[in-house]
């Protein structure tokens, strides 16, 4: 017999419709939980292995418990949702138990690493301003490969993207991470690396949380930026590395700046440097122009000068020759004076001199005794005579 | 001439950090002042050639995209994302 998707999807969903099905208890852990506006919740129940699809309607008993990580039994029936021939667990209660593994794992590992220092803000690197070769550690073919080329090449071009293909989910994944980090190391030109990968369920984004890829990470030997999964997920791999960025495209954003930033910054450094050499020749002038009024003012005018010697000259010449006339005139005045006062005048008026014996003029009668011998010095000579008469006035 | 040479190949060495960094220092130089012409005109120059260098840099107007080649790089199905 043949048949349509539809009547075997049919016949299947009436074949779980017996009660094998429909009162069962199931223990899982949640993951992927989602709450529309609707209020239905949806989630996946899974184990170690294997997970299944789950809806639980409005209102139904226990729906507060949901959330990603935690371990619950959950009561139910299977059905299968026709249109697209999906199983699907319908959930009617759910009870807590205990927080799932993958939880505690990662809270496990959190305290861990987190004793060891690998999230200490004082060890986060900071970006290089201006990378020149920048690392992807990514799936070749998934868009978050071709987005981070798409913001880089608008933001940036002048740099070199280097891919690493890495599976970022599944069993090898956290390994291969490792493993790229090594390669990354060999290159002493990389400046830094981005490790992405888009948005998925815990389990997708599992291997980053895994030990060994938050070491490789902490060893990196450039500086580590992650994007992992959506804004809302947090990875240890988040944690560890030195940046983090909410998404792939952010990550491109983050790690290198506008190209028309840098240009501008730079045309504003050459307007810098003409405007100070403009100006530091500017003032030079001013300088020169101050030199030459400085200098006009130390070196005289000279005609000017000249002008003023002349005067000075002349004036000096007259006032000299004054003088000369004056001191003449009383020169000749004082000669006159001493003319009549000098002896031989006084010998003309008819006075006489008398002379002892030493020549020593006697003005005075008792210089003078009977029978001394005398010279008398009249005008035109002098005689000698012996004094014979004294008579004293009284 | 030879020190000019070399002027331009230090500038061609450098990375475009360094040459921008280089270039900031040149008008802090300037606006420190207290220098002669001939250092001004000298910085001047060195400071127009080192933002010709920066520009010179910033020219590719396409990314460059390489890859290492890692275990996983022909294994297109593992990276069923």
């Amino acid at each position: 017999m043949i048949y349509s998707v539809s009547q075997i999807i049919a016949k299947l969903k009436k074949h779980i419709s017996q009660d094998d099905f429909i009162d069962l208890w199931i223990r899982g852990e949640v993951s992927n939980f989602a709450r529309p506006l609707s209020g239905h919740s949806y989630f996946t129940l899974r184990d170690e292995d294997t997970s299944i699809r789950c809806v639980m309607f409005r209102n139904s008993l226990g729906s507060e418990f949901l959330k990603d990580g935690v371990s619950v039994l959950a009561h139910g029936k299977f059905s299968i949702y026709q249109t697209r021939g999906e199983l699907q667990l319908i959930v009617d209660v759910i009870q807590p138990e205990g927080e799932g593994n993958r939880e505690i794992e990662f809270q496990k590992l959190k305290v861990k690493l987190s004793t060891e220092g690998l999230f200490e803000p004082s060890r986060k690197r900071i970006l290089p301003l201006f990378p020149s070769k920048i690392a992807i550690i990514t799936s070749p073919t998934g868009a978050v490969w071709q987005d981070i080329q798409n913001v880089i090449s608008r933001r940036f071009p002048p740099v070199e993207l280097v891919l690493l293909p890495t599976p970022v989910q599944g069993d090898i994944a956290s390994q291969a991470i490792v493993e790229s980090f090594e390669h990354i190391r060999n290159d002493p030109n990389i400046d830094l690396v981005i490790l992405a990968r888009g948005g998925g369920s815990i389990e997708d984004l599992w291997p980053f949380n895994e030990e060994n890829v938050a070491y490789s990470i902490f060893r990196s030997s450039v500086p580590v930026v992650s994007a992992i999964g959506h804004e809302t997920d947090i990875t240890i791999s988040d944690l560890v590395a030195d940046v983090r960025a909410p998404t792939p495209s952010a990550a491109a954003e983050i790690v290198v700046p506008n190209i028309n930033d840098i240009y501008n910054h730079i045309s504003i450094i050459n307007e810098k440097l003409q405007n100070l050499v403009f100006n530091f020749i500017y003032l030079l002038n001013d300088d020169i122009d101050n030199f030459n009024l400085r200098q006009k003012r130390v070196i005289p005018d000279l005609d000017s000068l000249k002008i003023r010697l002349g005067e000075s000259t002349d004036l000096l010449d007259t006032f000299s020759r004054h003088r000369f006339q004056v001191c003449l005139e009383k020169m000749t005045g004082i000669n006159s004076k001493l003319d009549s006062l000098s002896p031989d005048n006084t010998l003309l008026r008819g006075y006489a001199i008398v002379q002892g014996l030493d020549n020593k003029i006697i003005s005075d009668i008792k210089e003078i005794h009977s029978g001394n011998n005398i010279d008398v010095i009249l005008r035109k000579g002098k005689f000698s005579a012996i004094v014979d008469k004294i008579k004293k006035n009284n | 001439m030879g020190k000019k040479n070399n002027e331009v190949n230090d500038f061609a060495n450098l990375s475009f950090e360094q040459a921008l960094k280089m270039l900031e220092e040149t008008v802090e130089k300037l606006e420190n002042g207290g220098l002669t012409l001939t250092e001004t005109t000298d910085i001047y120059e060195q400071g127009m050639k080192l933002s010709k260098t920066c520009s010179n840099m910033l020219k590719a107007t396409e990314l460059t995209i390489s890859k290492i080649q890692t275990r996983y790089s022909d294994e297109t199905s593992t990276f069923n994302e």
